[in-house]
C-alpha cells in the first residue's frame, strides 16, 4: 500500500488532531500530545540553557534571534502594561510565550509523516496546542497566576504600610477579594456586593476559558483546513488529479505561511491578554 | 462581633431544627428517603456554613485588633472568603457523586442564603455605626473645634 495518503494525513482531519495513546504508566495514559509537550519543554530548555551559557558581548546568530524575541515580549507586550513590575512577571511571560510558540510551530513540522515513511508508525506526534486539554492546562496556570499576582500585590502594599508579613498575609487575601468587586457606596453597595462578587468570579473563570478556547480553536482550525485541502488530491483520478494537485499544493503553501503567522500571533495574543489580566489586578482599583 | 457569632449560630440551629422536625415527621413512612434529605447531610451543611462564616471573619478580627480603619473593608471581604469556602465544601460533596450530593447542595444553598442575610444586616449596622462615629469625630463649629 502506498504511504501517500498516510503522509498527507490520516483518514479524517479530526483523527489527525486527536490525542493517540502511545504507552501507559500505571493509570496514566501517555499520549502523543504529552510527547509533544515533553519534546517542546526539552527543546526549550536546551535552546535557552545553551544560549544563556554562551554569552558573547555582541550577540550573533541564534542568540540574536532569541534576544530580539525576548526583548519584544518584554518591551512591547509587558512593559506598557505592567510598568515597573515588568521584571517581576517577565520570567513567567517569557516561558508562556516560548512554550506556546514552540508547540504551535512544532505542530506544523511533519514529524508524524517522517515517522510514517521511515518506520511505518503513525500517530506518535501531533499538534499539542490543537488539543483543548493542553490549552485548558495553560489557561488554568494563567488563572492561578492572575489571582496569585493580585494577592501578592495587596500583601506587598500591606507590608509597605508597616505591617508584619504574618498580619499582611490575611489582609492581602482579604483586600484582593474585596477589590475584585467594583466599589458601590452606601447600603446598596453592601446589598449588591454578593451579586457583583458572583459576576466577577464568573468573569475571571470566563477569561481563562476564553484564553483556552481561542488558542485551541485557532490552532485546530488551521490544521483541519490544511488537512481537508490536502485530502482533495487522493480523491481525484487520472489527469484530473494533476489539475487538482497543483492548485491544492499552492494553496497549502499559502495556508502554511498563514498558519505560521497565526502560530506567532496566537502566542502573542495569549501572552498579551495574560499581561492585561495581571496588569488589571496589580494596578487598577478593579 | 460576639452578637454576630451568637446570631449566626442561632439562625443555623433554628433552620436546621425546624427542617429536621418538619421533614422527619412528614416523611416518617419512607425513612430511607427522609434520611437522605435530613440528618447527617443537613447538619453537615449547617456546620460547614457556620465554620466558613466564622473563618471568613478572621481578617475582620485582625483588623479590629490591629487597625480599626480597615474594619468595614474586611467585613465585606468576608463575603468572598465564605463563598469560596462553601463552594469548596460543596465541590468536595459533588466529587463523591452529583446525585447523592443533591440534598447537600440544597441545604448548602439554604444555609448560605440565611447566613448571607444575617451577614448583610450586620454589615449595614456596622456601616451605620462607622458613619455615626465619623460624624461625631468630625470637627464642628458649635463645639469650637473648627473655625467658621
Amino acid at each position: 500500500m502506498s504511504t501517500f495518503p498516510l503522509v498527507l494525513a490520516a483518514g479524517d482531519p479530526i483523527e489527525h488532531l486527536a490525542p493517540h495513546p502511545i504507552t501507559t504508566f500505571g493509570p496514566v495514559v501517555f499520549t502523543s500530545h504529552m510527547l509533544m509537550l515533553l519534546l517542546s519543554a526539552v527543546l526549550m530548555a536546551t535552546i535557552f540553557i545553551v544560549a544563556a551559557r554562551n554569552y558573547p558581548l555582541v550577540p550573533t546568530g541564534t542568540r540574536n534571534l532569541l534576544d530580539t524575541l525576548l526583548e519584544f515580549v518584554r518591551s512591547t507586550i509587558a512593559r506598557p502594561i505592567l510598568g515597573e513590575q515588568t521584571d517581576r512577571y517577565i520570567p513567567f511571560l517569557w516561558t508562556l510565550f516560548f512554550f506556546i510558540l514552540i508547540n504551535n510551530v512544532l505542530g506544523f513540522v511533519p514529524l508524524d509523516a517522517f515517522l510514517a515513511v521511515s518506520v511505518g508508525h503513525q500517530n506518535v506526534f501531533g499538534a499539542a496546542t490543537a488539543s483543548l486539554s493542553v490549552t485548558a492546562g495553560l489557561a488554568t496556570l494563567v488563572f492561578f497566576a492572575i489571582h496569585a499576582a493580585g494577592v501578592f500585590q495587596q500583601t506587598r502594599l500591606q507590608v509597605h504600610q508597616g505591617r508584619s508579613v504574618l498580619t499582611a498575609a490575611p489582609f492581602g487575601v482579604a483586600f484582593y477579594l474585596y477589590r475584585l468587586v467594583p466599589h458601590v457606596p452606601g447600603v446598596i453597595g453592601v446589598i449588591l456586593f454578593p451579586l457583583l462578587l458572583v459576576l466577577e468570579l464568573v468573569g475571571t473563570v470566563i477569561r481563562a476559558f476564553a484564553l483556552a478556547m481561542r488558542l485551541f480553536a485557532n490552532m485546530m482550525a488551521g490544521h483541519v483546513v490544511m488537512v481537508t485541502v490536502l485530502l482533495m488530491i487522493p480523491t481525484a483520478r487520472g489527469l484530473a488529479s494533476v489539475g487538482i494537485a497543483v492548485p491544492t499544493v499552492i494553496g497549502c503553501i499559502a495556508l502554511s505561511l498563514l498558519e505560521l503567522f497565526v502560530a506567532f500571533l496566537q502566542a502573542y495574543i495569549f501572552v498579551f491578554l495574560t499581561c492585561l489580566f495581571i496588569g488589571a489586578v496589580i494596578k487598577g482599583e478593579h | 462581633m460576639k452578637a454576630f457569632a451568637f446570631f449566626s449560630l442561632a439562625v443555623v440551629v433554628l433552620i436546621g431544627g425546624a427542617a429536621e422536625c418538619a421533614l422527619g415527621r412528614r416523611a416518617a413512612p419512607v425513612e430511607a428517603e427522609a434520611e437522605s434529605w435530613t440528618g447527617g447531610v443537613l447538619w453537615f451543611a449547617a456546620l460547614v456554613n457556620l465554620a466558613a462564616c466564622w473563618l471568613a471573619f478572621i481578617p475582620f478580627g485582625v483588623a479590629r485588633v490591629r487597625s480599626s480603619g480597615l474594619m468595614f473593608e474586611m467585613a465585606l471581604a468576608a463575603v468572598p472568603i465564605r463563598l469560596l469556602l462553601a463552594c469548596g465544601a460543596l465541590l468536595w460533596g459533588i466529587w463523591h457523586g452529583p446525585w447523592p450530593a443533591m440534598p447537600l447542595m440544597l441545604w448548602m444553598v439554604i444555609f448560605y442564603l440565611a447566613l448571607l442575610a444575617v451577614e448583610t444586616g450586620w454589615m449595614i449596622r456596622l456601616m451605620h455605626a462607622e458613619n455615626e462615629q465619623r460624624a461625631a469625630d468630625r470637627p464642628t463649629v458649635r463645639d469650637g473645634s473648627c473655625k467658621r
